[in-house]
């Protein structure tokens, strides 16, 4: 078989790949249940993000910024599958009222929140940067201020505007 | 809310939380300056605040953590660091079946991956015993894309496992797909890799494994980006566990439901089309980026329902929509068109609209990566039993017409192999082997080589029987190969030689212990028919009646067969000259063959010629003509426009038209058979020289002897460079020839040609045969225009008697001579030995011919002249009342 198209694959000891391996183990520590290993998660969002054209270098802040979609988009799918299996349902918000008692997000309200989550990266890029590295894939405030080379002050501020945001969108209080 | 307003949000939001809580609502609203939008927006974002978001980070972890939980049970197992010659390494994975381990095999230092099978307590234990004979089974299968097995085992707490090559993958858990449609790549490109793949699947589908569980999860890609598939044949070993633990949900529990054909999901149905269905559903994945029945393009483990056994959207309307993520450009609509049917052919959920294998699969690949046009585009049918010939069109082109017989034979397997919807899997292995063997005879063995441009067909069939005799351990292969042979040799028109094969093949066939009566009945049919051939009528209709017997009794759902039977019947009766018996039979036979196979059959298209020329002998020439043109339309259909068998059944219909006396109508046909020849065989290929020929032959009725000479001459040089100045087809060109020229009173030249054809004959088929008296009796016509009597009357003496030590004194062509004989005598005055041979002539002729046709007639012609110089008016007048009062003698 020819080898004409070489493919844009990060090699594996690449800062791209470092950096990926990095999100995946981070995340791999909040779930220790799972035996998906970070690389294998790491390979998911590989082939995630190499359908997607023009991947910036790592060296790009945007790089970290799309790794982290992709990556929030293999936990979504893997959620999206598994309501599928459940309800074969579409994707609806949940009263008020019905969450107020639990401690966890729903599948369907996992989905929302992901929803919310892209208009949120929409209106404000490092808004939803902050949010996907804490509560997505566990970074610490510190971490996050560092990768984004501002202070912990201006990550906590982000951090708690974007979560009201968020909770009162999965919550369902309707937008105007 | 755009960016802008969302700061504005954000600002008073953070503004509002250093508040006390009770002033927090009346700053809001003051803040917000009248924008109901923003307002609504914080005091939502405040309400959410106070209640505390933590549940948000910890919703997330736990939603992951859930939505993963599938994988969460597979490290339990552990096994041992040393495995027999393996060292235990790391893990690797783990799929449906089991977890894989990286091992090092410690005498040579090779990595290996081992996969243990779990759950352990589903296996039974029978199969636990039997898995490592099994596995050795499979570790036949030697291919550079297969992931070969090495060793099996169980563990000392009965684990199962085995050992197979270690895949150094190009990307760890990248599979087929996924790496198929990496960016850059042309469809072109994805196009290939799915061909390696299929190419892996089709080897092993030669050596009879059928994989059964085909996903793209279950194809690596090695460093060299080359793909690897595991798992090769052990979902059926797998899926035999499963029922034997636990017969309500068989295979359920290994198979990936998403890539399994709807006969083997449903009905457990099994063949080598199961494996071109998921073929079929990758190659949707590769060019759709997504499964043909799922949203999203995830791997196993989740159950679609019944939905796949409806069609799902073409692949086209998918990239089309999405292009912004995969787009193609270049790609036209007629390339896609020809994506789409190529792809969901190969997925059909009737088995029968399918590819009927990786094969013919492969072969339109290859066609749509050449440019050429997809077997499977024009008709199903058509194509299922045209593509096998079309693709070797140049050996068609190449070699003789024997080859034509031999490929139509071949894909009349395929089409067999497609009608049988309960494939067992030694089945379609056995079809599949003879098809390939049908190769190798064509090609010498040889695959690269192409064909022998001149293999005689001693040959062929000598080495047909070589390797025949070397499959001693595979007696129902051997048969059915003898009896292939041994039909391709009935053909050729080598009776005793097809009649040993097919006893031959009967015999093995009987003494098997496991009996298969539609095998038995099916060379028995074909041994029938060579009997037939033979003339040995009576021994022909008791095989072919047993055979139908036996149908009916022991294969009663062997519909088609039976009509094959029934069909096979009808021609020995016809052999047989029982006309009116066969009618029945062969109409009986259309009625079946249409009720087992469909309308478009190209058996039935056989049975309906058959029952043509029945119909011709019965005299209905409308009924003949409306079946012919019956299976004009199936052949049609089948093989498409330009196909030999559509020329030839063009060439029925225009001897009935010639027969009837319409030769406008006949010569119209002959050209378009003509036509079709050409472009199929070029203009200068035998075949083309026989539809020359017959055409000529149609002109010399119509007097248009220019245009016949030409024709013939064509053919002649033809047949002379292809099979040499002495064979019966440059013999059949000379005969036609013979007859323009005494048309044209080219009296010599018309002897020349006639007395060659004599000595052609008598060289080929011997001084005995019937042939050499019709070629003498053609000379003798030469001789009666040139009013030489006595050469003639010599000549036709001697025809007469050949005819009559060949064919019997009863035959029609005896009668014809005799009468002919009697004309010579007469016009020789020799009017009492004319009045003998007109009278035997007559008697003959009357009994097997219309009364009205001119050899009667001629015949009582010449009686009432022959009685009258005798001066025997008695007789005189009986044949003069007949000739007051024909249409009398025509009704009776």
């Amino acid at each position: 078989m020819s080898q004409s198209a070489p493919p844009r694959i990060p090699s594996l000891s690449g800062d791209e790949y470092k950096a990926m391996l990095r999100m995946a183990e981070s995340l791999h520590r909040r779930c220790p249940s799972w035996t998906l290993s970070p690389t294998a998660l790491v390979h998911e969002v590989l082939i995630k993000v190499h359908a997607w054209p023009g991947l910036p270098p790592s060296s790009d802040p945007h790089f970290m910024a799309l790794a982290a979609r992709a990556m929030r988009q293999v936990l979504v799918d893997a959620a999206r599958k598994k309501l599928e299996v459940k309800k074969g349902g579409r994707l609806k918000f949940v009263p008020l009222t019905e969450r107020a008692q639990r401690t966890t997000l729903s599948p369907v309200e996992f989905l929302d929140l992901n929803q919310a989550m892209d208009e949120l990266a929409k209106m404000n890029a490092r808004h939803g940067f902050v949010v996907t590295y804490t509560s997505w894939f566990g970074y610490t405030i510190e971490e996050v201020a560092e990768m984004l080379k501002v202070s912990t002050k201006t990550v906590q501020r982000d951090l708690r505007a974007a979560n009201a945001w968020l909770a009162s969108r999965v919550s369902g209080t309707p937008e105007k | 809310m755009d960016g802008q307003l969302w700061l504005n949000v954000v600002d008073i939001f953070h503004a509002a939380v250093e508040r006390p809580e009770e002033e927090r609502a009346e700053f809001v609203i003051a803040a917000c300056d009248g924008s109901e939008e923003i307002r609504t927006q914080v005091l939502a974002m405040l309400d959410e605040d106070r209640r505390g978001v933590s549940w948000l980070r910890d919703g997330v972890a736990a939603a992951v953590d859930r939505a993963f939980e599938d994988m969460r049970h597979s490290l339990p197992f552990v096994p041992p660091e040393r495995i027999g010659l393996y060292e235990r390494q790391e893990f690797l994975g783990r799929g449906g079946m089991g977890a894989v381990w990286k091992a090092l095999r410690i005498d040579t230092g090779q990595p290996m991956a081992i996969k243990f099978l779990l759950p352990r307590d589903r296996l039974s234990e029978m199969w636990r015993r039997r898995f490592a004979d099994e596995i050795s089974t499979l570790a036949r299968l030697r291919h550079p894309y297969i992931v070969s097995f090495h060793d099996a085992g169980v563990l000392d707490d009965e684990t199962p496992f085995f050992v197979m090559d270690y895949v150094e993958e190009y990307v760890r858990g990248m599979r087929f797909t996924a790496y198929s449609r990496l960016p850059g790549r042309s469809i072109d490109e994805r196009l290939r890799l799915f061909r390696s793949v299929c190419e892996a699947v089709l080897y092993a589908h030669l050596q009879g494994v059928i994989h059964r569980d085909l996903k793209p999860s279950n194809i690596l890609i090695a460093k060299d980006g080359t793909p690897r598939i595991v798992d090769f044949g052990i979902a059926r070993r797998l899926q035999d566990a499963g029922e034997a633990a636990d017969a309500t949900s068989p295979s359920l529990r290994v198979m990936s439901l998403d890539y399994a054909a709807p006969e083997w999901k449903y009905e457990g149905q099994v063949g080598v089309c199961t494996d071109v269905y998921s073929l079929g559903v990758i190659l949707y994945e590769v060019l759709a980026g997504r499964h043909p029945f799922r949203q999203q393009t995830q791997p196993q483990g989740f159950t679609p329902g019944e939905k796949s056994d409806r069609l799902p959207e073409k692949p086209s309307a998918i990239v089309l929509r999405e292009r912004s993520a995969d787009s193609q450009p270049g790609l036209s609509r007629w390339a896609w068109r020809d994506l789409d049917k190529l792809c969901l052919t190969a997925m059909h959920p009737d088995v029968r609209q399918r590819y009927a294998s990786v094969e013919s699969l492969i072969r339109d690949i290859d066609h749509y990566l050449n440019s050429e046009p997809l077997d499977a585009q024009p008709r199903m049918l058509r194509y299922r039993m045209g593509k096998f010939v079309r693709r070797r069109r140049r050996a068609v082109l190449a070699s003789a017409a024997t080859l034509l017989l031999v490929l139509s034979m071949a894909a009349l397997f395929t089409w067999r192999l497609a009608r049988e919807r309960n494939v067992a899997v030694a089945e379609a292995a056995r079809v599949l082997y003879i098809q390939n063997f049908m190769n190798n005879l064509l090609q010498g063995g040889d695959q690269d080589a192409g064909p022998e441009a001149n293999l005689p067909v001693t040959a062929m069939l000598d080495r047909g029987m070589q390797q025949a005799a070397a499959l001693r351990g595979e007696p129902l292969i051997q048969s059915d190969i003898y009896q292939t042979l041994g039909t391709i040799s009935q053909k050729l028109g080598r009776l005793s030689q097809a009649e040993s094969l097919l006893q031959k093949a009967l015999s093995d066939r009987e003494s098997l212990k496991d009996q298969d009566p539609a095998g038995i009945a099916a060379t028995q049919i074909a041994l029938g028919l060579v009997y037939a051939d033979e003339e040995k009528t009576q021994a022909a209709e008791q095989l072919v009646r047993r055979s139908l017997d036996e149908l009916r009794s022991r294969a009663p759902g062997d519909a088609s067969l039976q009509g094959e039977a029934e069909l096979a019947l009808g021609t020995v009766m016809v052999t047989a000259g029982e006309q009116s018996q066969a009618l029945g039979e062969l109409a009986q036979a259309v009625k079946t063959i249409e009720a087992a196979d469909g309308p478009q059959s190209p058996v039935l298209a056989r049975a309906l010629g058959k029952l043509a020329d029945a119909q011709i002998y019965a005299g209905d020439y409308d009924a003949a003509d409306a079946f012919n043109r019956r299976a004009l339309a199936i052949d049609r259909a089948v093989y498409g426009e330009t196909y030999p068998h559509v020329a030839e059944d063009l060439g029925n219909l225009a001897q009935t038209q010639e027969t009837r006396g319409y030769y406008a109508q006949a010569e119209q046909l002959e050209r378009e058979a003509l036509a079709i020849m050409e472009k199929w065989y070029g203009p200068d290929h035998p075949e083309t020289a026989r539809k020359l020929t017959t055409l000529a032959s149609t002109l010399i009725y119509e007097k248009k002897n220019d245009e016949a000479d030409n024709l013939l001459r064509r053919a002649l040089a033809i047949q002379q460079r292809v099979y040499g100045p002495q064979h019966p087809h440059v013999a059949y060109v000379l005969n036609s020839m013979g007859a323009v020229a005494l048309g044209e009173k080219k009296f010599s030249e018309a002897e020349k040609d006639n007395l060659r054809v004599a000595e052609i004959y008598r060289q080929s088929y011997g001084d005995g045969d019937y042939r050499v008296g019709v070629a003498l009796g053609n000379l003798a016509s030469v001789y009666q225009a040139e009013k030489r009597y006595p050469e003639c009357e010599r000549m036709l003496l001697d025809v007469v008697d050949r005819f009559t030590r060949a064919l019997g004194a009863g035959n029609i062509q005896t009668g014809m001579a005799q009468v002919r004989l009697g004309r010579t005598l007469l016009y020789e005055k020799k009017y009492t030995a004319a009045a003998k041979y007109s009278l035997a002539g007559y008697e003959s002729l009357s009994k097997q011919m219309n009364p009205g046709s001119g050899w009667v007639q001629g015949a009582r012609h010449d009686l009432v002249i022959d009685y009258a110089e005798l001066r025997e008016p008695d007789r005189e007048k009986q044949f003069e009342a007949v000739s007051a009062a024909p249409h009398i003698q025509a009704a009776r």
